[in-house]
């Protein structure tokens, strides 16, 4: 079916049935308007036939008196009675100087024409023969009067127009014509009806072929647009020409030419045929998308563009491999020269003012939009650092409208935002896994633990008559007993270290703090042979902080204080509070001589004594510094001689923040705690210390 | 005479915790993992389970919430994580107390104790005559002026009873050293409310079984004291 239908005999057909369906429509438009205008539309066949061919016998009168007077043989070679329809006789002042009548009247019925004038409007005098003078001469009159010669001319034709000549031929015509006159107007309908049907097919058909799915070039649409449109239009102006010169030598002969008309009509049809092509490749071309791309100019812009795009990077790769600097100074020694030119070129031009302040606006302006275009740049890259050195590892410098360096500075900072990024990241991960591992392995060593601590226990229950045994057995109790504590400690440090802890801060009184601390550690503090001193202002200090961590903080200090101090000696508790610090101080005279410096010690697994037989795991300061750190907090550590020092510095908060901050996170705390204080305290920034001495016994 | 299921998955670990518990007296019953624990319970008279939480089989956790729709009996968790999501975790879904491993044997039978007779004997003390106040395990009766503790009485100094007087009145809420030093010393508390840590500390650790992680007597760290109202209600 498709080869049928898109098959190139139906396609050709199409074409012709078209062409033919729509000249044979405009012709018809063209009669029915010819016809309209001339009135002849209704008229009946015999006077139309009378009218036209009475107009062409008028036509042919010039020729035949031309004829008859220019030569002896007058016109009867033209229209001689042996081949011509037409009869004529011409008279001149009377006399008839030619005819091409057997005898001297018209024979049968048929169309006449009579005519009666000077001889001068139908020829020129020179025209004239000498002979058709001296006999017009010799009969009356001297030549110079020949423009007063009158002149009858007869015409007849005779019916039937038995001989083949214009006559007959305008006869058949208008025959036909009027055979046809009813039917015009459904010609003009059908015929167009119909060319619009193809023309419908033949577009939809251009450029598909039978088994081809896709739309495909003939030989012709190959050919690039312009140049094809530039050809086409050149045949359609040759074959208009050709066509208005038939028409125009047909209408110059009066319509007796008729000849022309095969030319005339032929041009014309292969304009239509040319114009119609032209269109059905445009068609082919736009459905296939390549109207434009395939035109000469497109090529040879293309080509230029390429070309012009080739220089370009050429030029920016030029521009990129010069050094920095260089690139700078290349770009104002540009400009200067640009100035300095344009100043001599001033000066020739004896400083024409418009122009010079042209010259400086467009300067100016370019300058302008560049400094902006660099300030904002370098902001974006500024603020890509920013980003990094606040630690916002995940911004990014959006390097899509930046240029030249600035892009590459950007790209570097988001590359090493990428790398940190990653490092951090990375660092994370083996932490986390660190404090996994150590939790999960003493989780695992907790096990039989517990059963050592057990049955060493039971094996202290069991009546034991060697003494040997009973010390060894209290040597694996104590240091069951140890490995206990250090295992707690182990997961304690390694969560502290790597903030794996759940920290809630709520506003703490440090005063309170402290008492309660030494509170607990009064016994422990008694049997190390040491008095705590307190010192604190006498209204409540406040610090955000975590109480259990805070806790076990001041625990581990004050453990350390009773396992490492010099018995007989003061601790000393002091909190300062200056200028939005709160500070908490543990002052202790060593028992041993410290023989390392305070950041030395705060490391894991380090002791002052290096001889690690006393108890303790040596965490105790580290897991301290990490809980207080986590807390906001710092924790220095001082060792002056003998004089164990150490300092925990807060951020502390006003009474008024703290009550707020613990309304908002426990509103049931906060009433117990505050109306506890005495609001005149907390008015008066009295700075009296109360000093306290913590006989570490039973007040009782 | 009571029957104590102890279920751990460590056969050492258990066999030490027979020894203690049948040196006080106790019938004892063992499981090796929560399925167990649970078949033992249906054929068997149990009042108390220690159940280990890291188990094979059924875990701890699980066996505790399945056994909890059917049983009504103290439940002691054995537990190598100390970390305190876990032990929230075991007393929501319905664990009486919890020891941390590695535990001191003492420490578990002083818990078990507290349970069995808690769990004996305070089951009907609902209706407190005026001038008794009962917190868990502690009865204060102040007509009498006597303190005991799981029905077992308690020698305190006076202080010690004025302290544990005020905060059983004001169960729940934290009261501050100053406050308990007015209340209790009738006197401005001008520096010397680190007396009252001391006294607490006496106090926590005649009431308490592990006095280094108290159940009754909290210290709310830089705030000040309070006695947690029970649990159980």
């Amino acid at each position: 079916m498709k080869k049928l239908t898109l098959g190139f005999l139906t396609k050709l057909t199409a074409f012709v049935l078209c062409l033919l369906c729509l000249a044979a429509a405009t012709a018809a438009a063209a009669g029915l308007l010819i016809m309209g205008e001339a009135g002849t539309l209704h008229i009946p066949e015999k006077h139309l036939r009378e009218n036209t061919l009475s107009q062409y016998l008028y036509s042919v009168m010039d020729d035949v008196v031309q004829l008859a007077v220019q030569s002896e043989d007058g016109a009867s070679a033209r229209y001689n009675a042996d081949y011509s329809n037409l009869r004529y006789t011409v008279e001149l002042d009377g006399y008839i100087i030619d005819t091409n009548l057997s005898d001297e009247h018209f024979a049968g019925t048929g169309v006449s024409l009579s005519w009666k004038c000077k001889l001068t409007e139908l020829c020129k005098p020179a025209y004239i023969d000498p002979g058709i003078q001296s006999l017009v001469a010799q009969s009356r009159q001297p030549v110079s009067s020949l423009r007063n010669i009158n002149a009858v001319v007869h015409l007849h034709l005779v019916e039937p127009l038995s001989f083949p000549d214009v006559f007959r031929t305008v006869d058949t015509g208008i025959r036909l014509l009027c055979a046809v006159r009813p039917y015009l107007g459904w010609i003009v309908a059908g015929g167009y009806l119909a060319a619009i049907g193809l023309l419908v097919y033949l577009f939809h058909a251009a450029g598909r072929r039978p088994g081809r799915e896709e739309i495909t070039l003939n030989l012709l649409d190959r050919i690039p647009a312009d140049v094809y449109l530039a050809g086409c239009a050149g045949l359609v102006v040759l074959l208009l020409s050709l066509c208005i010169a038939s028409i125009d030598r047909l209408s110059h002969s009066g319509g007796l030419a008729l000849g022309w008309l095969i030319p005339a009509g032929l041009s014309a049809l292969a304009v239509l045929a040319v114009t119609l092509g032209f269109f059905l490749g445009a068609a082919t071309r736009i459905k296939r998308g390549v109207l434009f791309k395939n035109t000469l100019i497109w090529r040879i812009f293309s080509l230029l563009g390429r070309g012009l795009r080739a220089c370009w990077r050429g030029v920016c790769f030029l521009v990129r491999s010069i050094p920095f600097i260089w690139r700078t100074a290349l770009l104002l020694g540009l400009i200067l020269l640009t100035d300095f030119a344009f100043t001599v070129i001033m000066i020739n031009l004896r400083h024409n003012e418009g122009i010079e302040l042209c010259y400086w606006a467009i300067k100016s302006l370019l300058f302008i939009a560049a400094v902006i275009a660099v300030a904002m740049n370098l902001r974006a890259v500024r603020q890509g650092c920013r980003d990094l050195a606040e630690g916002r590892l995940d911004a990014r410098v959006d390097t899509r409208r930046l240029i030249g360096d600035f892009k590459a500075a950007g790209e570097d900072v988001n590359s090493i935002g990428k790398g940190m990024a990653k490092a951090v990241e990375e660092r994370l991960k083996s932490e986390r896994m660190k404090t996994e591992l150590i939790t999960n392995v003493s989780h695992d060593i907790k096990t039989p633990l517990t059963s050592i601590i057990n049955y060493v226990d039971l094996m202290k229950k069991e009546p034991l008559e060697n003494d040997t045994l009973r010390g060894y057995v209290e040597v694996v109790d104590r240091q069951a007993a140890r490995l206990k504590k250090l295992l707690e400690d182990l997961i304690e440090a390694s969560k502290a270290s790597t903030g794996a802890l759940s920290i809630s801060p709520e506003p703490c009184e440090l005063n309170v703090m402290l008492q309660q601390s030494a509170g607990e550690y009064a016994e422990k503090l008694a049997a190390a042979g040491l008095t705590p001193v307190l010192e604190h202002p006498q209204q409540p200090v406040y610090i955000m902080a975590d109480g259990r961590h805070l806790a076990r903080v001041f625990d581990n200090l004050l453990g350390n204080a009773c396992k490492y101090s010099q018995p007989g000696t003061r601790l000393y508790l002091t909190l300062k509070e200056t200028g939005g610090k709160a500070a908490v101080t543990f002052r202790n005279i060593s028992r041993e001589a410290l023989h390392t410096d305070g950041d030395e010690l705060m490391e894991r697994f380090v002791r002052g004594d290096r001889s690690r037989h006393t108890e303790g795991s040596g965490l105790g300061l580290s897991i301290a510094r990490s809980l207080v750190e986590l807390q906001g907090g710092a924790m220095k550590l001082v060792v002056d001689g003998d004089l164990f020092k150490v300092t925990l510095v807060f951020p502390s908060v006003s009474a008024a923040a703290a009550a707020q901050a613990l309304q908002e996170s426990a509103p049931e705390y906060a009433d117990a705690v505050f109306s506890s204080l005495d609001p005149a305290a907390i008015a008066a920034p009295e700075t009296t210390e109360a000093e306290t001495v913590c006989a570490g016994t039973d007040a009782n | 005479m009571y029957t104590i299921l102890i279920c751990d998955d460590e056969p050492d670990i258990v066999s030490a915790l027979k020894i203690y518990l049948n040196s006080e007296g106790y019938r004892t019953l063992s499981a090796a993992n929560g399925r167990e624990a649970l078949e033992v319970l249906a054929h068997n008279e149990v009042h108390l389970l220690l159940l280990d939480v890291m188990m094979p089989v059924m875990d701890g956790i699980e066996t505790l919430a399945r056994l909890r729709k059917e049983f009504n009996l103290p439940v002691i968790m054995l537990t190598a994580k100390s970390e305190d999501s876990d032990k929230v975790l075991g007393l929501n879904i319905g664990a009486d107390d919890y020891v941390t491993k590695p535990f001191n044997p003492l420490e578990v039978l002083a818990r078990v104790r507290s349970q069995l007779r808690r769990y004996t004997q305070l089951g009907s003390s609902v209706s407190a005559p005026t001038g008794v106040y009962t917190v868990g395990g502690i009865t204060l009766d102040d007509r009498q002026k006597t303190v005991t503790l799981d029905g077992e009485p308690i020698a305190l100094t006076p202080t010690e009873y004025d302290i544990l007087r005020l905060m059983m009145r004001r169960a729940g809420e934290v009261l501050s050293p100053a406050e308990i030093y007015k209340s209790v010393w009738k006197d401005a508390p001008f520096g010397a409310e680190s007396t009252i840590a001391v006294h607490i500390r006496h106090l926590r650790e005649k009431i308490e079984i592990d006095p280094a992680e108290p159940r009754y007597l909290k210290v709310v760290w830089g705030k000040g004291y309070r006695l947690e109202t029970d649990r159980k209600g």
